[in-house]
C-alpha cells in the first residue's frame, strides 16, 4: 500500500468471458524512428467525423496550424498540421484529403505554448486539446464517444489504460519507455480536468509493475491516483468494459458519474500538447501478424504513407487496427492517421488444405481445445484472410456465450434477429454488446454476429428517432388544436 | 485427388449435365479440401474451428465405442453402419438437391450414432428405414441441421421401436467373451450368434443383477454401442476434454442420475436398482455423453444445460424404475428435447430482467 493512493492496487476483472487468440507475428519492442517523408497525406476523416479544410491549396502552413475543423462535441475540433510545408487540398473517393509537400519538422508549433498544470484552468485545457488534436483521444462513458467540450464539470474519474491485448497494438511498455516524462505530465494535467475529488485510475498489467513504482515516485503529492492491474485478456482495453469493471470495483462510483478513458498514446499526446506545446504530430504504430516477417514498432509522422512501414508486398491483406477490429486498407494509397497504432498483415488464403477437419492442428490455435497447439503452446501461423470453414446455421454450441465479455448471449440474440424479433433481441441485452467481435471470431458456423447486431442496433435507434418525431408532431398538432 | 475433382467440376457446374447434383460435388470437395471464403466483415481472420471439425471430433470419440461393438457383436456392425450412412445420406442429398442448399455435415454424426443405438442383430432393412425416418422427420422437415427440435437418431429409433417391436426386442446378441472377441471371425470362444433372451435391465426387473465387471467392459447383451461403459467413457471424456461436448450437461445428467438412484434405492430397494448398476447398464452413459450433448437439440443457453441435464437424469431413472419400460434414456432425452426451448425461455426471461437493470 502506497501513501499516495488511498486504496492500494485493485485488480479490474472482466465480468465474463474474454479471449486472446494466440497469433504469430507479435511485434518486438524494437522501435524504429522513421525519417519524415517529403510528402504527407492527411485524410480529413477521424473517428467518424468529417472535417472541413481550413487551408487552401498552395498555402504554406506551419506545424500545428489547423488543417481542418469540425463543429462537434459542443465546440470546435481541429486537425493540426503535423509538419511545416505547402498544402494542396483534393477530393478523393474516400473524402477530402490534404497533402503537405516539402514537409519539414519544426521544434515549436504555431499557436501553442508550454503550460504548467497549476496555472491553467479546465476550460483553457479543453480549448488547447481541441485545437491540438488531442481531444478525440478521450472517450466518455456519458456520450460513448468524444466527451463534451462544454460540459459544466469534469468527469468523476479518468482511466488511463496502458494495456492493449488485441493482436497486435502498440505496446504500452514501448510508449512508456519512450515518453515517460510526457506521460507523467499528461497525468498531472488530467488531475486538473477531473471534477472535485475526482480520481485518476491507472491500468497496468500487474500491480508490481515497475511502472507503478515510477508513478508513485514521480507523482508523489498528487492525490487520488489509483493503480489497477488487469488480466491480459481481450477486450479489456474496450472503454465500455473498463468503465464497467471500474464501477463494479469502486462502489462509490454511481451509474450517473461520468468516466473518461484514455490510452497510453493519448495521455502521452496530452502531456506533449500541454507541457511542451506540441500538438499531435506523430504516432507509434506496429506492423504485425503472420504476414509480416519483421514485426516491430515504428514512430511515424502523421501522414506518412503506410508503404513506408515495411509492410509485405506479397498481396497480403493489411488491416488498419488489430486482428479483431481492423478493417482492410490499401497499403499503396493510405497513410498513418491520427488514431492509428496498428497495421495487421493477414496472408491471403491460397491453398486449400486437404482434410483439415481431422488434422491435429499444431500451427493453428483456437478457443476450442481440440487443436494440438494447446499442448505445444504454438502460435497460429496458419491464420489467413478466410472464414476457415463454411457458413452454417447456428447449432447453439454456446462458444459465443462463453467468450462474450459483456455477459450477454449472442446465440440467443442471433436467433431472435434471425426470426425478425427485434424487440426480444433488444430485451436480451443487445445494447450491452461492446462490438468487440469475439463472438464472430470464434463462431464455428461462421455467422456474422457482430454485423447483424450493429445493423439491428441502427434499426432500433432509427425507429426510436422516428417514434419520437411522430410523438413530437402529434404533440404539436394537439397544441395547435388546443389553441384554435 | 485435386486433379480428379477438377476433371469432374465442369459436369457439376451451373450449366453442366449434372448441375442438379452440385451439392454432392460441393460437399465432397469441401470435405476433402478446406473451403476458401474471404470474410466480408471484421474480424478478417477467424478461429479455425468449424462445423466439420466438430462433427469429425464426435466421430473420433465414437470410434472406441464402435470398436467395442465390433469386438462384442462382430463385423455385422460395420455393415449396419454402411447401410445407415447410405440411407441417411440419401435422404440428406435428396433434400439438399430439392432445397438447392449445401449438404450439412450433421448426418455424418446421425448416421454413425444410429447403428450404435439399435440391437446388433437388427435386419438391415429396418436400419435403413429407421435412419431414413430419423433424418427425414427428425431433421429435414424442421429445416436441416441447426433447426431440428429432436435428436434425429433417437427419432429414428423411437419410430422403429414402435413400428417393429418384436424385431427391436428379439435381436439381442450374446456378446463374445475373451480373446479376440469377434474381431477375427471364427476366433471367438462363442462363435454362434446366439440370440440372448434379455438385456441386463430386463434381468434386473426379475431381480438378477449383472456383474459390475461385465457391465463395465460390455460383456452383456444390449444395443450395439451401449454395452461397454469403458469404451463410452474413453470416447465421452475425450469429447468433453476437447470442449465439444458441453461439460455442464454431462456433469448435471450423471450427478442427478447417480444421486437420485442412490437416494431412491435407499428408500425403495425393490423398485430402484443400486446406483452403480443404473449407471453402467442400458444406454444411460451413451445417452449422457453422446446424445444429451447434441447442442442443437439441447437448450441454447449455458445455464439451461444444467437444468436440461437434471431433467434427463431424473426422468430416465423414473421411467426405468417406475414404468413398464425397462429403459428410459431414449424417452427422457426426447422429453428433454421438447423441454429445452421452455428451459431457455425461463432462463432468458430472468436474464432479460437483469439486462434491463444494467442498461
Amino acid at each position: 500500500m502506497s501513501p499516495y493512493t488511498d486504496k492500494g492496487s485493485h485488480e479490474l476483472r472482466l465480468k465474463h468471458g474474454g479471449f486472446t487468440p494466440k497469433i504469430a507475428g507479435r511485434p518486438t519492442r524494437d522501435l524504429v524512428e522513421l525519417t519524415m517523408p517529403n510528402r504527407l497525406v492527411i485524410d480529413l476523416k477521424r473517428g467518424g467525423l468529417s472535417y472541413s479544410p481550413a487551408v487552401r491549396s498552395g498555402e504554406e502552413v506551419a506545424f500545428g496550424r489547423p488543417l481542418a475543423t469540425v463543429s462537434a462535441a459542443g465546440g470546435t475540433l481541429s486537425l493540426p498540421a503535423p509538419a511545416r510545408g505547402r498544402v494542396s487540398v483534393s477530393e478523393t473517393e474516400a473524402g477530402t484529403r490534404v497533402v503537405i509537400d516539402e514537409a519539414t519538422v519544426d521544434t515549436t508549433a504555431e499557436g501553442f505554448a508550454a503550460h504548467v498544470p497549476e496555472r491553467v484552468s479546465r476550460e483553457q485545457i479543453n480549448g488547447i486539446l481541441a485545437t491540438g488534436g488531442v481531444w478525440p483521444f478521450l472517450w466518455s462513458s456519458r456520450t460513448r464517444g468524444i466527451p463534451r467540450l462544454d460540459a459544466p464539470e469534469g468527469p468523476r474519474a479518468i482511466i488511463v489504460n496502458f494495456v492493449l491485448t488485441e493482436p497486435f497494438r502498440a505496446r504500452g511498455r514501448v510508449i512508456i519507455t519512450r515518453s515517460w516524462a510526457r506521460i507523467v505530465a499528461g497525468i498531472r494535467f488530467l488531475q486538473r480536468m477531473v471534477s472535485d475529488y475526482g480520481s485518476i485510475e491507472i491500468v497496468l498489467t500487474a500491480p508490481d509493475d515497475p511502472v507503478a513504482k515510477m508513478i508513485y515516485q514521480d507523482l508523489s503529492g498528487y492525490a487520488l491516483i489509483h493503480i489497477h492491474s488487469v488480466p491480459l485478456v481481450y477486450p479489456i482495453e474496450n472503454p465500455r468494459i473498463l468503465v464497467d469493471a471500474l464501477r463494479r470495483d469502486d462502489s462509490q462510483l454511481s451509474d450517473d458519474d461520468e468516466i473518461w478513458v484514455l490510452d497510453s498514446q493519448g495521455v502521452e499526446a496530452l502531456g506533449a500538447c500541454m507541457s511542451e506545446g506540441l500538438p499531435v504530430g506523430e504516432r507509434v504504430v506496429v506492423t504485425g501478424g503472420p504476414g509480416q516477417h519483421d514485426p516491430k514498432h515504428y514512430v511515424a509522422r502523421i501522414g506518412t504513407p503506410i508503404s513506408g512501414l515495411g509492410l509485405p508486398n506479397d498481396g497480403a491483406l493489411v488491416l488498419r487496427g488489430g486482428l479483431l477490429t481492423g478493417v482492410p486498407v490499401d497499403p499503396a494509397s493510405e497513410s498513418v492517421g491520427f488514431d492509428d497504432d496498428s497495421f495487421f498483415c493477414l496472408p491471403r488464403a491460397t491453398e486449400r488444405e486437404t482434410l483439415s477437419l481431422i488434422r491435429p492442428g499444431f500451427t493453428r490455435t483456437s478457443y476450442n481445445r481440440s487443436f494440438a497447439s494447446r499442448l505445444t503452446g504454438h502460435y497460429d501461423s496458419h491464420i489467413t484472410a478466410s472464414l476457415r470453414g463454411e457458413r452454417r446455421a447456428c447449432i447453439a454450441c454456446g462458444i459465443c456465450e462463453n467468450v462474450c465479455p459483456a455477459g450477454i448471449m449472442p446465440q440467443v440474440i442471433h436467433r431472435y434477429l434471425h426470426r425478425g424479433m427485434t424487440d426480444e433481441a433488444a430485451k436480451s441485452g443487445l445494447d450491452l454488446c461492446v462490438e468487440c467481435n469475439l463472438c464472430t471470431y470464434v463462431c464455428p458456423s461462421k455467422i456474422e454476429l457482430t454485423q447483424q447486431f450493429v445493423q439491428a442496433k441502427q434499426q432500433i435507434s432509427a425507429e426510436r428517432k422516428e417514434m419520437l418525431a411522430v410523438e413530437a408532431r402529434a404533440h404539436g398538432a394537439n397544441r395547435t388544436e388546443e389553441k384554435s | 485427388m485435386g486433379r480428379l475433382l477438377e476433371k469432374f467440376r465442369p459436369a457439376f457446374h451451373k450449366d453442366g449435365k449434372l448441375a442438379r447434383f452440385s451439392p454432392v460435388f460441393d460437399a465432397f470437395e469441401n470435405f476433402m479440401f478446406a473451403a476458401l471464403i474471404e470474410p466480408e466483415n471484421p474480424p478478417y481472420g477467424r478461429d479455425p474451428l468449424d462445423l466439420k471439425r466438430i462433427m469429425a471430433l464426435v466421430i473420433v470419440a465414437l470410434v472406441p465405442v464402435f470398436v467395442a461393438s465390433v469386438y462384442f457383436f462382430g463385423w455385422h456392425i460395420l455393415l449396419t453402419l454402411l447401410v445407415s450412412y447410405a440411407a441417411g445420406g440419401a435422404v440428406e442429398v435428396i433434400f439438399a438437391i430439392i432445397r438447392k442448399k449445401e449438404i450439412s455435415e450433421g448426418f455424418l454424426v446421425t448416421g454413425f450414432l444410429f447403428p450404435l443405438v439399435v440391437p446388433p442383430g437388427l435386419p438391415l432393412w429396418i436400419v435403413a428405414v429407421g435412419v431414413a425416418f430419423g433424418v427425414l422427420v427428425g431433421k429435414e422437415i424442421f429445416g436441416g441441421t441447426g433447426r431440428n427440435l429432436f435428436n434425429p437418431a433417437l427419432v429414428g429409433r423411437v419410430f422403429i421401436a414402435l413400428a417393429y417391436p418384436s424385431a427391436m426386442t428379439g435381436h439381442w446378441l450374446q456378446p463374445a467373451v475373451g480373446g479376440w472377441g469377434r474381431i477375427i471371425p471364427g476366433a471367438a470362444a462363442h462363435t454362434a450368434d446366439a440370440v440372448a433372451s434379455a438385456t441386463p435391465l430386463v434381468l434386473a426387473k426379475g431381480g438378477t443383477l449383472a456383474s459390475p465387471l461385465d457391465l463395465f467392459l460390455g460383456r452383456v447383451a444390449g444395443s450395439a454401442g451401449e454395452t461397454s461403459a469403458l469404451a463410452i467413457i474413453i470416447g465421452g471424456v475425450f469429447l468433453v476434454a476437447v470442449g465439444i461436448a458441453n461439460w455442464r450437461t454431462v456433469v448435471s445428467v450423471i450427478i442427478t442420475f447417480a444421486g437420485l438412484s442412490t437416494i431412491l434405492h435407499a428408500i425403495a430397494p425393490g423398485a430402484v436398482a443400486p446406483a452403480w448398476f443404473n449407471l453402467l447398464s442400458g444406454g444411460f452413459l451413451f445417452g449422457a455423453f453422446f446424445m444429451c450433448t447434441d447442442p442443437v437439440t439441447g437448450p441454447v443457453t449455458q445455464s439451461g444445460k444444467w437444468v436440461y441435464g437434471f431433467l434427463i437424469g431424473a426422468v430416465t431413472l423414473l421411467i426405468r424404475s417406475f414404468s413398464g419400460f425397462v429403459e428410459g434414456v431414449m424417452f427422457a432425452i426426447l422429453f428433454g428435447n421438447i423441454c429445452a426451448p421452455l428451459i431457455d425461455e425461463v432462463i432468458i426471461r430472468s436474464r432479460m430482467r437483469r439486462y434491463a437493470s444494467e442498461q
